[in-house]
């Protein structure tokens, strides 16, 4: 993934960047949920914790922005 | 370096062609006028470009195409046409008017065997010599050996590997086959070769596309291949510069009055660079070759196809 106005990069592999693509389609935050938990086949809450990871990475890589943030 | 498109309209339909194809409503805007000519000639005077590289579209439906080769000759400028062939009488006519030293024409001869396009190679002679673009396996390279025998013309052969038009359709050849390719042409320029026919490398080919053993011998024949993304600018008729037609819907710049190739080149250099730390193979990030810059790891266009930017909400 590229971030052109910073220049940056950043490598999104498996989970990521299939998480990445289903943002990307417009699946709802709920709907990426139950696929992270078909394709870990992990308990829900544990999946959701490792959403959140994934989310304040990109968050903190500046790959994503808070709605209405300055 | 700096290619000139001159006009464009074109009178063939290629699917894998990446000029831009889009004509203004008024046909007077398919063609630079004789105005905006003299200027591109002064943008190549004040970047020192010694060279007038004709670009289409078809260049040579330009119709003041031999007045146009003419202004550039006065400036001393040696002529370059990229052309598919089917050139008109009165630019044919222009172009055999000059030595084989002032004027060079690359003639696309991809596709069916065509007797006008063979008319014009044996015509300008060693003036000219044929390209190809492969887009799709298979296509034969052998048959271009018989093309440079019996036209009379220079006794070299162009290879071209058809890219993506970012934002485009056209067709090219994607990356999975480059290592079949890498074989196939490899063979072929050794064959070449030894009939005396020097091949000449477009950009966008990379090494692994080659075996070592192949590799090894395409140095020790010669053979000139372009590693390196060093974009090659096309100036449009409207006054757009861009960093090649590849990339032409995402980098391009208004020639300004003051511009030189040059300050283009920097500029394009700094808008590509995020993507220059890529190569079109998920190995290029370990590959030596590209470390060393020895590689640019292929086409930028085919690089950035696997960015594409998509902007998305997440609604918690």
């Amino acid at each position: 993934m590229v971030e052109e106005q910073r220049g940056t990069t950043v490598i999104l592999d498996n989970l990521e960047s299939a998480v990445w693509k289903w943002f990307a389609l417009a699946y709802s935050f709920d709907d990426v949920l139950d696929f992270v938990q078909a394709f870990l086949n992990q308990p829900r809450e544990t999946v959701r914790l490792r959403l959140d990871e994934i989310l304040s990475k990109w968050l903190s890589l500046g790959l994503l922005v808070v709605a209405g943030a300055a | 370096m700096t290619n000139l498109i001159v006009s464009r309209r074109c009178n063939q339909h290629c699917s894998y062609c990446f000029a831009l194809d889009q004509p203004g409503a008024d046909p007077s805007e398919d063609y630079i006028s004789l105005d905006d000519f003299d200027q591109r000639l002064d943008y190549l005077d004040r970047s020192e470009i010694t060279q007038a590289r004709f670009l289409g579209g078809e260049p040579t439906l330009h119709p003041q195409f031999p007045e146009l080769v003419r202004r550039a000759r006065a400036r001393g400028k040696t002529i370059v046409v990229f052309s598919n062939g089917l050139i008109p009488e009165a630019a044919l006519n222009a172009l055999e008017d000059l030595s084989p030293a002032e004027c060079g024409v690359v003639m696309n001869c991809t596709g069916p065997a065509n007797l006008r396009k063979l008319t014009a190679l044996s015509r300008l002679g060693t003036r000219a010599q044929p390209g190809c673009n492969i887009y799709h396996l298979g296509q034969d390279l052998n048959r271009y050996i018989p093309l440079v025998n019996e036209s009379g013309c220079k006794r070299a052969l162009r290879i071209g590997l058809a890219q993506p038009v970012l934002g485009g359709k056209n067709a090219y050849l994607p990356a999975k086959y480059y290592n079949q390719v890498g074989d196939q042409v490899a063979h072929f320029a050794l064959h070449a070769a030894a009939e005396g026919i020097k091949v000449e490398f477009d950009c966008g080919f990379v090494r692994c596309m080659f075996s070592p053993d192949a590799l090894n011998q395409l140095v020790e024949i010669g053979a000139d291949i372009g590693w390196h993304c060093s974009p090659v600018i096309d100036v449009d008729i409207d006054g757009r510069a861009f960093h090649c037609f590849p990339l032409a819907k995402k980098y391009w710049l208004e020639l300004e009055p003051q511009t030189t190739a040059g300050d283009l080149r920097e500029s394009f250099f700094a808008q590509t660079a995020v993507y220059r730390q890529f190569g079109i193979f998920r190995e290029c990030l370990d590959c030596s070759s590209f470390h060393e810059k020895s590689c640019s790891g292929g086409c930028l266009a085919n690089i950035m196809r696997y960015f594409t930017i998509k902007s998305f909400q997440i609604v918690l």
